[in-house]
């Protein structure tokens, strides 16, 4: 075996030569003309678009979209070779992820946009991605490792009941091997050097992550997979930009538009049951605008998504807590409350985080009295605080503030269950 | 044979037939006697997997997957049609054009998804699997009051990789299918149907995959009730109706 992975080396440094010399000496590289028996790569990748769009999992929001094409071509070269055409896509999934295709497709996951501060951190992501294209890095990993095909690499980690969070992972900012990928970081570094960007955005994005709110490192397919090669890439490249002048950061116009992202974001994170990591989204939120009904609204949901768990620092979770994390989150959402609830611990935690949400949604109606959906929050927490008049009346408040809500019907249907209960306890 | 053998078989053939019944399929008492079954339901995107493995590399077809799928998922709207439903057909163009419908769609898999990584069926009669206020929007959008999910995996081998695969323990070949059906006004899962098509090694023409997908739909829905709106329980209240007898007892 030993001499099978010193095979394997030689052939990725072979694989690796001509496109690295020609990257070092011109800073651009080279062509790469395609084999025939990686042609199907390339129609592999092609087809993936059609995939998603099967799906529904584009993103079609034009703002969003022009926001992430604009920044991607004002930094990608002139392609070398005819098959690759630079195309960027955003996909509807909440893991912070992004991935790049041999034929110049780049994908990035809403989830990924959600994190980000400023512009200058998506171009230092697109700066990342454009390298693996432009450095031929999917056709070089191929040759060297002889790897599934396209498809086995983006959907790779989705199993069959997988879901699309694990989309592009295999494929991913962090799924090439560890020389491509410190290559399309230095790549990166020195692109946004040569552009408007601030280079220093690209530890930055590194560090954004590395972070494993939730704790479940490392069995979910996640990024996190690789947590400990993060933090050292974010090290390495903080090293490579330590000496670059700073640039202002491209804020406004960016938060603009991607805030819509970010509720969405944490909406999906609750329901998808990472709530340690909604949480920190939402309070990342609240505190750039901590002055927005919608987004403190948001904070008290992310509070309620916490159940009975409390809050925990991912950097002191031992190897034991992040395991029984992993075996609490095969249990649907109600047997783990049922679970936790049967502890002090799990009691205290859920009255307090309970508390938080309520004084959340409460902020959120000082902040806009006529803003209805603080009024379903703090229904919600008063149902959970076995507050049934409490929770009729303001789910009455809701419906009557609200009258077109999408989930009227679902609201009616809990007024009827608490009216009950208010009958059977007045009876 | 002696009479205590033959009786013997007759129990082993019995005991077969319900462990097969049981294996492949899975409903709440709801479902199976009509209270809770759909009359309509929304026939979601199949997840659909072809892949074609070959000595050195597993190649998923991505096209093989998005064309097949369409094809299942027509022979789904069918039988289900065929028993009685209502189908909405949930497919690319309607979920592109409509930036709603594609929200919901996306949120309710994603929902479906995390919810079929924790079922374990012993506990489907618990009621304890739910898709989340998505799927409820969703069914509510679409007027239906059921949710239909499929997924269908076809895995061809080349005629030498299914001795290969027997040395290395690699992926061989096979077709199966799942549909599930989720409660459109609770959101929670119902029922869960399985079927199996036996793929033989050796390469297949996109008339053979065909006929896989034919078969797969055909046992997974061929188990599944008709729709009987006789047996279906529903209380219809209006919603204003419900909000003024709220008011009533919060005065008392």
């Amino acid at each position: 075996m030993p001499n099978l992975r010193r095979l394997h080396k030689l052939w990725l440094a072979a694989a690796l030569a001509a496109p690295l010399t020609a990257a070092a000496t011109t800073g651009q590289y080279a062509q790469m003309p395609i084999h025939d028996d990686e042609k199907h790569l390339l129609a592999t990748a092609d087809d993936l678009e059609s995939y998603f769009n099967a799906h529904g999992l584009l993103l079609k929001d034009d703002r969003v979209l022009a926001l992430v094409r604009r920044v991607g071509h004002s930094l990608r070269p002139q392609p070398t070779d005819d098959y690759v055409v630079y195309e960027f896509y955003v996909l509807r999934d909440p893991s912070p992820n992004a991935f790049a295709l041999p034929n110049g497709s780049i994908y990035v996951h809403t989830g990924m946009l959600a994190r980000l501060h400023d512009e200058d951190e998506l171009a230092a992501l697109l700066a990342h991605e454009i390298t693996h294209v432009a450095g031929h890095h999917g056709l070089v990993d191929h040759r060297a490792t002889k790897k599934a095909s396209i498809a086995g690499l983006v959907l790779g980690g989705m199993s069959v009941w997988g879901g699309a969070i694990a989309i592009g992972l295999q494929a991913s900012v962090f799924g090439f091997s560890r020389d491509l990928e410190q290559e399309a970081d230095d790549h990166a570094a020195s692109t946004l050097r040569n552009s408007r960007y601030d280079p220093h955005a690209l530890p930055d994005l590194l560090d954004i992550l590395g972070r494993d709110y939730d704790g479940l490192d490392p069995r979910v397919p996640t990024i996190w997979s690789t947590h400990p090669e993060i933090r050292a890439r974010a090290e390495t490249s903080r090293a490579l930009v330590a000496n670059l002048p700073r640039r202002e950061r491209t804020v406004d116009g960016f938060e603009d538009v991607v805030s819509g992202l970010r509720a969405m974001t944490v909406q999906d994170y609750i329901r998808d049951e990472y709530p340690q990591t909604a949480l920190a989204l939402a309070e990342d939120s609240v505190a750039r605008h901590p002055d927005d009904a919608r987004t403190v609204q948001l904070l008290g949901d992310a509070w309620a998504g916490m159940g009975a768990q409390r809050r925990t620092d991912p950097s002191e979770l031992t190897k034991s807590d992040k395991k029984q994390n992993r075996k609490d989150h095969r249990k649907t959402r109600e047997q783990r409350l049922a679970d936790e609830l049967a502890t002090e611990e799990g009691r205290t935690a859920y009255a307090e985080n309970l508390s938080h949400a309520q004084d959340a949604y409460a902020r959120a109606l000082a902040i806009d009295p006529h803003f209805a959906a603080a009024h379903r929050g703090l229904a919600e927490v008063y149902e959970q605080q076995q507050r049934a008049p409490d929770a009729a009346r303001e789910y009455l408040l809701y419906v009557r503030a609200a009258p077109d809500a999408e989930d009227r019907s679902i609201v009616v249907g809990r007024l009827k269950a608490l009216t009950v209960k208010l009958q059977e306890t007045t009876q | 044979m002696s009479g205590a053998k033959a009786g013997i078989v007759v129990a082993g053939i019995v005991a077969l037939g319900v462990a097969t019944q049981a294996l492949a399929e899975k409903t709440t008492e709801g479902f199976a006697n009509g209270t809770t079954r759909p009359q309509s339901v929304a026939l979601l995107p199949v997840k659909a997997t072809v892949t074609r493995a070959k000595i050195v590399e597993t190649e998923g077809l991505v096209d093989d997957s998005v064309k097949f799928g369409g094809e299942f998922n027509a022979r789904m709207q069918a039988a289900l049609t065929a028993k009685g439903y209502k189908v909405v057909v949930v497919d690319t163009d309607r979920i592109n054009a409509d930036p709603k419908l594609q929200e919901y769609v996306v949120e309710t898999q994603r929902g479906f998804d995390d919810m079929m990584s924790k079922y374990k069926p012993k506990n489907m009669s618990k009621h304890m699997y739910k898709v989340g206020d998505s799927g409820r929007l969703l069914a509510d959008y679409l007027h239906v009051d059921g949710l239909a999910f499929s997924t269908m995996s076809v895995t061809i081998t080349a005629a030498g990789k299914a001795i290969f695969a027997g040395f290395v323990g690699g992926s061989t070949q096979g077709a199966s299918a799942n549909l599930e059906i989720v409660n459109g006004k609770t959101g929670e899962l119902e029922a869960w149907f399985f079927g199996v098509a036996l793929v033989t090694p050796g390469e297949k023409t996109d008339a053979d995959l065909s006929d896989y997908v034919a078969t797969l739909a055909a046992r997974s829905t061929n188990r599944v009730p008709g729709a009987d709106p006789s047996a279906r329980i529903d209380v219809a209240t209006s919603d204003e109706d419900t909000i003024e007898g709220a008011e009533r007892a919060l005065k008392r």
